[in-house]
């Protein structure tokens, strides 16, 4: 069970993070930003360039580059496919379809690229040294990846809450119109937020990479799962977190009663679990 | 020329499909992208029932008919209760677990080394083995279909579905009851893909996991953004065309994984465009999500 709630508690930190970068990006645009699945796939692609291309030093400067890879891939996305389309006064339905284009063009170029099996940047040694506190298994490189994903997210976190940035998404996403009576420039915070989101979306990716092999769809579970968690807290953020962890524990706590091969459908039961507490009231109804 | 029946083949199929989801979706605002699940469990359904029960053609399509109409059923009064985009969500949810059904439930669906050796469809004595008879078959799968949509489309029903797409709440101070609308036609839809899968199942004789996925199902939703969403034809033309241009490219040589894989790049930049530039479709009249003056 300590066992469980451990490995549930390292999937959350991952969860929270990936939802902290879907929420700028749901707060500014109310999308579902599908297409992001495709910016947590190509920056650990792109750091998979690096090592190939210079070996086990490449990884740092792999690292970078996936991170201004994903910011520049966010900020492409916003500028050249939501605006146009506000432009256009599309309703939700077409963003999200557009979203779904973006996140399979961009998931099958990678593909293209580098084959469908699964390819690691871990150079390092992956037997290693698994210490156990308190009974329970962990590795120090799960740990790691667990610290960073908390740090980023705390740092979001308080970014969203505290700093003029942060109040200005929470004012374009309570009413885009009003913010722009006001004198707020909305599209710069939905580019500013568009680059933000996608920054920690593309760690996301990089973390997990560290952890587990890639594969060019690796995306598009993680993005779901955070975008459930960002929709259900929208303006809370400590809903939102909440939802994150309780989907991280289901996965593994999901395991003690259910086949490890039923995982990930125990994930998305809770998923749908929470987007009816959304809909149906206990956290404020939506019509 | 039995390369050309082929593609007849899978035109009549995914029309048929294209047709069912633009019914859900183009007609009532349903946006499903777990359109595919519908389209497994049929040729699963199918599949079991020919393959270990023996059954002749009508009777496992019957029998995949039955199945995923009480899936969507079941399902789908639950479902159905989100609006717009929540709904989509749901059914990207549904999509992804009975996707993992597929793999997991060995038992059953026999993981993912699928289910083989599928026989021919045999309707009263007659065995269906050539691509031509086959393509014969997926014409009058698509002629059913084309004929149940339109002819909702064309009844009341059709009206009161047009308007809960627009305003639901509307509808709903009007008297009527659009959840149950939407449950109607979520069912029907399913079970006409449903059928598509039978026949799909019969033709290919080899079923598994990855024809039945999210990439699938965002396909067939293309077909119809393509086509035209609420439009009598388009859902049609878009599915020759989606099914018809990708063997194009075999022809410039492009072949094997690449190929599907450029396949998808070219889907995924079609849907970004039509979005963009023609948000109507090919022929259609109805803006597809358009934002509202509330």
């Amino acid at each position: 069970m300590a066992q469980a709630l451990a490995d549930g508690l390292y999937a959350a930190s991952l969860i929270c993070l990936m939802t902290l970068g879907l929420l700028p990006l749901w707060l500014t645009r109310r999308v579902f930003h599908f297409a992001h699945g495709a910016v947590f796939v190509a920056a650990p692609y792109s750091m998979l360039a690096c090592v190939d291309r210079f070996g086990p030093p490449g990884f740092v400067p792999g690292v970078f580059l996936a991170l201004f890879l994903s910011i520049a891939l966010g900020i492409a996305i916003e500028w050249l496919v939501y605006r146009p389309l506000t432009r256009r006064r599309a309703g939700t339905l077409m963003y999200f379809i557009a979203s779904l284009g973006v996140y399979t063009m961009g998931v099958h170029l990678v593909a293209l690229i580098y084959g469908d099996e699964s390819r690691t940047v871990r150079y390092w040694s992956v037997q290693e040294s698994v210490r156990v506190i308190g009974g329970v298994h962990v590795s120090p490189v799960q740990m790691t990846i667990m610290g960073a994903a908390l740090l980023m997210a705390a740092i979001l976190w308080i970014v969203l809450r505290c700093s003029h940035l942060g109040k200005t998404i929470r004012a374009v996403s309570d009413s885009p119109e009003l913010s722009l009576i006001v004198g707020i420039d909305v599209r710069k915070v939905r580019l500013l937020a568009a680059a933000l989101g996608s920054a920690l979306i593309g760690a996301a990716g990089v973390l997990t990479a560290c952890d587990v092999d890639m594969t060019p769809q690796m995306g598009m579970r993680p993005v779901m799962i955070g975008l459930v968690a960002a929709i259900v807290g929208d303006r809370h953020v400590g809903v939102a977190l909440g939802a994150a962890l309780i989907l991280g524990l289901s996965k593994h706590v999901g395991a003690m009663w259910f086949p490890a091969a039923w995982q990930e459908t125990v994930v998305f039961a809770t998923m749908m679990a929470a987007l009816s507490l959304k809909r149906f009231g206990a956290l404020g109804a939506t019509r | 020329m039995d390369y050309w029946l082929h593609i007849l083949v899978l035109v009549g199929i995914y029309a048929a499909l294209a047709n069912s989801l633009d019914l859900m979706a183009g007609h009532t605002g349903l946006l499903s992208v777990a359109h595919a699940a519908f389209f497994g469990v049929g040729a699963y359904a199918a599949a079991i029932s020919s393959t270990y029960a023996t059954l002749g053609f009508l009777g496992s399509t019957f029998t995949a008919c039955a199945v995923v109409g009480l899936l969507a059923l079941v399902v789908g009064s639950f479902l159905v209760r989100f609006l717009g985009d929540l709904f989509v969500l749901v059914t990207f949810a549904l999509q992804v677990v009975v996707s993992d059904v597929f793999r997991n439930w060995t038992d059953v669906t026999n993981g993912a080394i699928g289910i083989r050796g599928i026989p021919d469809a045999k309707i009263a004595g007659w065995v269906f083995t050539s691509a031509a008879a086959y393509a014969l078959l997926a014409a009058l799968l698509a002629l059913g279909a084309y004929l149940v949509v339109n002819q909702i489309s064309a009844s009341p029903l059709g009206r009161v579905l047009r308007a809960v797409r627009e305003d639901a709440q509307f509808v709903e101070s009007l008297g009527k009851n659009p959840f149950a609308q939407r449950l109607i036609v979520f069912v029907i839809g399913a079970v006409v893909a449903g059928a598509s899968g039978s026949l799909y199942a019969h033709y290919v004789s080899y079923i598994d996991p990855t024809s039945f996925t999210l990439s699938d199902s965002i396909l067939i939703l293309s077909m119809v953004i393509v086509g035209g969403p609420g439009s009598r034809s388009g859902p049609m033309i878009g599915a020759a065309v989606l099914v018809s241009l990708p063997e194009i490219l075999r022809f410039v040589g492009v072949s094997g994984a690449t190929a599907a894989h450029t396949r998808h790049v070219f889907y995924g930049a079609l849907l970004v465009g039509m979005m963009l530039w023609r948000p109507r479709g090919l022929v259609g009249q109805f803006l597809f999500g358009a934002a509202r003056d509330d």
